[in-house]
């Protein structure tokens, strides 16, 4: 069995959370015993040669197709741009009559142009298509709708771009064999939009959360951090550079960080410093934010190990966006105290009756029980928690995705 | 046995006439000195631990002479037909260049030049206290190894004694001027120790004005947010500044408020015990000027824009230009603030300053200051917004009449016994001043009233008031 796995992300050394789920699913498979091979297409200048794989394809940044103005639309444009750069897409069709995959693994929908056009060719061949299966991590169409609040405005355009985001996810959604979700609601919308397809195929359905890969912290870096930072109990909020990242915090913090003490301090690890100081709520009471955050911008894995397990509290105030946040699982994999609102926790099932998470839903109450987590003695996960955490890794996530590959392409099987 | 614990930093670093804030510590200082047998006194050092106080130190702070050891310049009032002598030697230099001195710049940018020549000094004083207390410090160490004990200075006799070791039963009031000294020493100390605090919300301004008061809006935010996580009880100065400090509580969303109590303040005993004899001969001479023919009209206050100086300008100038010499001075008394400078440069310019009908001093003596009460028509008070308005309070235990703002805590201040005006109702002002400039029977009416009805309140009442709210936490 062969699959093709289509990204828009080199998963060489991967680090952010698209990264880290296509890798784990490429590993899993590979345990099953499946030939995977990925092809990850990007714009030439957005990773390093050396970041990328043997089969990774990047884009001319001369392509007529690339709109910087649309910045929030670039894995939109990767795809129209593999389609209809004629160079770049022979490069891609002839990976494919090279590898002739049992089944193309489309990571989000972005990459569907080019694939469609392959298929297309191979009609004309009256060749076999492979199966195609759409493996999302979000309802991508409503999170680039929602994304628009913390963007630039440019209301036209900005919907124009959505509309076919959401034209293309239909499409994938309809043409694909099976349907990979990361959470049961998600898996639900997928399920709706595929049956407006009146000639609807039997296709598979298969939920797969988001998870982690198990770490365990390393003392002398927390020790190191604790003393280099000045910390003791501490608050943990990590995010990438991602404006909802942002918007989450402060939504849920608002309307300042008055309720941490003078000598207590949020640690921000990751790239969402800069856009939590350029927030209105932040500049509304600079004074009183500033003194209280440690922004230390991206750091090392072990660091952030490290810190995960040191945290006196875990901060998830995640309040938009679809599919299931990795640092959720990270969260509850770490056996620290956690206070997150219900929408961090989708996909994770019973995560909210575990003992090391509260949830808080509204300001008031994500402030009160993030204040009375740092005035109570750290909680430690019990013994039993080993099966919580166990819930969370690749491994237990990625079990049905496995079974579902085999059953798909068992026809086929060579 | 509970022990009270007072910082007295902030009256040990200031060296010139007490402004109110600085007032509210000494007047405190001086009761539970009195009163209170084993309060402890104490100061930040460098280190920002609190280092017990020699009695005899605090006597020595605590004397009224300790508040006119500044600069002997500094302590001699202005003559009224050169108000400039009486300002500072880089102000005077920079207002005489930009007259008189070679035209190298534009003239409007003398003014620039001054705000630079003053900013320079202030950071020539910070490192000549540095220096200071640096040396200070070399000289404790010295002492610690036995070997200069004999030339310790007072300073450093201080510095020598021990760090306070307060505990939970103890009260500790910090009530100065904290944000200047670190509100954090305080919560770290309480931190440290257990022990119960009472700081003191003297105003909101930096935070609901603050376009008069530079850029201090963000840090005074943290300094109430120190406070909150810091205080057992913060006492107002005026219902009008707790419910201001409660709304800032709301507003910033502080979980748990510390317990707030106002505490009114009060007006001090010395300037109704002044006398004109205690005047010196310049002094006398001031008096005898601006009390000369239609007597003056005086207001209390710091020199800057939420004072609301322009509108007095502006009616002087009309005044003046009504009744020429029968209008009477109005006497500014207090030091140059913020963000008057184009202010300072229309009055200089003006025919009425230049007629001596506006005179301005600065760091003016007690007697002074009594003599100028006694002998005023009545006071003003157009103020933008107060905290308290401890010098219309006072107006009032001299049994003048004072005619304010409409701002809360002025009404607060004044019980109600004077006119309350809306700071930018210019005719209504005018009108009124006029109307008490004009009928002497009804300036004797009002102050019959205010000596029938004013209730005085000493600083005695106010120190056992904010001992007694302190003590009703345990």
């Amino acid at each position: 069995m062969r699959v093709i796995q289509l990204t828009t992300y080199p998963l060489k050394s991967p680090r952010h959370g698209g990264q880290l789920r296509c890798a784990a699913i490429r590993e899993r498979y590979r345990q099953s015993g499946v030939d995977v091979e990925t092809i990850a297409v990007m714009h030439e200048g957005q990773y390093r040669a050396s970041e990328r794989e043997r089969n990774d394809i990047a884009l001319p940044g001369s392509s007529k197709f690339w709109n910087l103005e649309h910045e929030r639309f670039v894995d939109l444009q990767t795809g129209q741009c593999l389609a209809g750069d004629s160079h770049s897409y022979g490069l891609f069709a002839g990976l494919l009559e090279r590898l002739r995959p049992d089944a193309i693994q489309l990571e989000q929908p972005w990459l569907y142009p080019a694939v469609k056009r392959y298929f297309a060719d191979r009609r004309a061949d009256s060749s076999a298509r492979p199966r195609l299966i759409y493996s999302s991590q979000n309802i991508e169409w409503k999170l680039k709708r929602d994304e628009r609040r913390s963007q630039a405005p440019g209301a036209n355009a900005h919907a124009l771009n959505v509309a076919q985001v959401e034209a293309l996810e239909h499409e994938v959604v309809s043409q694909s064999d099976m349907i990979v979700a990361c959470t049961q609601d998600e898996l639900g919308e997928l399920r709706e939009m595929a049956s407006d397809d009146m000639d609807a195929q039997p296709r598979l359905y298969v939920t797969a959360p988001n998870a982690i890969a198990p770490f365990e912290p390393d003392p002398d870096r927390l020790r190191g951090l604790k003393r280099r930072h000045g910390l003791d109990r501490f608050p943990l909020f990590v995010g990438s550079a991602h404006p909802p990242n942002a918007d989450g915090f402060w939504e849920m913090l608002a309307p300042s960080l008055s309720f941490l003490r003078p000598d207590e301090r949020i640690v921000v690890a990751g790239g969402v410093g800069h856009f939590l100081r350029n927030h209105a709520i932040y500049q509304s009471w600079s004074g009183i934010n500033e003194p209280r955050l440690l922004v230390l911008g991206e750091i090392e894995r072990e660091d952030l190990v490290a810190l995960l397990h040191g945290a006196a509290a875990i901060l998830l105030p995640i309040t938009a966006g679809g599919g299931s946040n990795l640092k959720t699982a990270e969260a509850i994999y770490t056996g620290s105290p956690v206070v997150a609102t219900t929408h961090a926790l989708r996909g994770y099932g019973e995560a909210s009756r575990w003992p090391t998470i509260a949830i808080a839903d509204t300001p008031e109450t994500f402030r009160r029980t993030l204040r009375e987590m740092l005035d109570r003695d750290g909680a430690t996960a019990s013994a039993a928690y080993s099966d919580i955490r166990a819930a969370v890794t690749w491994e237990r996530a990625l079990t049905p995705l496995a079974d579902a590959l085999e059953a798909l392409l068992k026809p086929r099987a060579r | 046995m509970s022990r009270l614990y007072i910082d007295l930093t902030t009256s040990i670093r200031w060296r010139r006439p007490p402004v109110g804030i600085v007032r509210v510590e000494r007047e405190f200082a001086a009761y539970c000195l009195a009163h209170e047998a084993d309060t402890v006194f104490c100061e930040i050092d460098s280190s920002g631990e609190y280092r017990a106080l020699t009695p005899t130190r605090v006597r020595e702070v605590l004397d009224d002479s300790w508040c006119q050891s500044a600069a002997p310049q500094d302590a001699v009032p202005a003559p009224i037909a050169s108000p400039l002598t009486q300002r500072g030697r880089v102000q005077r230099i920079a207002d005489w260049a930009a007259a008189w001195g070679p035209k190298i710049v534009p003239a409007a940018a003398y003014p620039l030049l001054r705000d630079l020549g003053r900013v320079l000094v202030d950071h020539h004083g910070a490192f000549v206290r540095n220096r200071a207390a640096k040396r200070a410090v070399r000289a404790r160490l010295v002492s610690a190894q036995g070997g200069a004990a004999a030339h310790a200075t007072p300073t450093t006799a201080a510095l020598a004694n021990t760090s306070i070791a307060p505990t939970a039963a103890d009260t500790f009031f910090s009530i100065g001027l904290q944000w200047h000294h670190g509100a954090i020493h305080a919560y770290n100390l309480k931190r440290a120790t257990g022990v119960r605090v009472v700081e003191f919300c003297h105003d909101t301004i930096p935070i609901d004005l603050p376009e008069y008061s530079g850029s201090a809006k963000q840090p005074f935010a943290e300094y109430f947010t120190c406070l909150a996580h810091t205080a057992d009880l913060i006492a107002a100065n005026s219902d009008s500044s707790r419910n201001n400090l409660h709304a800032f509580y709301q507003r910033v969303g502080i979980l748990q408020e510390p317990t707030l109590r106002t505490v009114r303040l009060a007006s001090p005993k010395v300037h109704l015990a002044a006398e004109s004899q205690v005047l010196r001969d310049d002094e006398r001479e001031i008096l005898e000027q601006v009390s000369r023919r239609k007597g003056h009209v005086l207001y209390v206050s710091t020199f800057e824009i939420r004072k609301n100086h322009r509108l007095l300008l502006h009616l002087w100038k009309e005044f003046y230009v009504q009744r020429g010499n029968d209008c009477p001075v109005l006497v500014l008394v207090g030091m140059f603030g913020w963000g008057v400078s184009d202010l300072w440069a229309e009055m200089q310019a003006s025919d009425v300053f230049a007629a001596g009908k506006i005179v301005i001093l600065h760091h003016v003596s007690d007697a002074l200051l009594a003599s100028l009460y006694s002998s005023c028509l009545f006071t003003v008070f157009p103020s933008f917004y107060e905290g308290w308005g401890l010098a219309a309070n006072e107006s009032l235990a001299y049994g003048k009449l004072v005619i304010t703002s409409d701002a809360p805590a002025l009404s607060e201040a004044t019980q109600g016994l004077g006119p309350a005006i809306h700071p930018l109702d210019y005719p209504r002002w005018r009108e009124t001043i006029a109307y008490y400039i004009d009928d002497d029977n009804a300036r004797a009416t009002a102050e019959a009233r205010i000596r029938a009805t004013y209730v005085p309140r000493h600083w005695d009442e106010f120190s056992r008031d904010l001992l007694g709210a302190a003590r009703e936490l345990s």
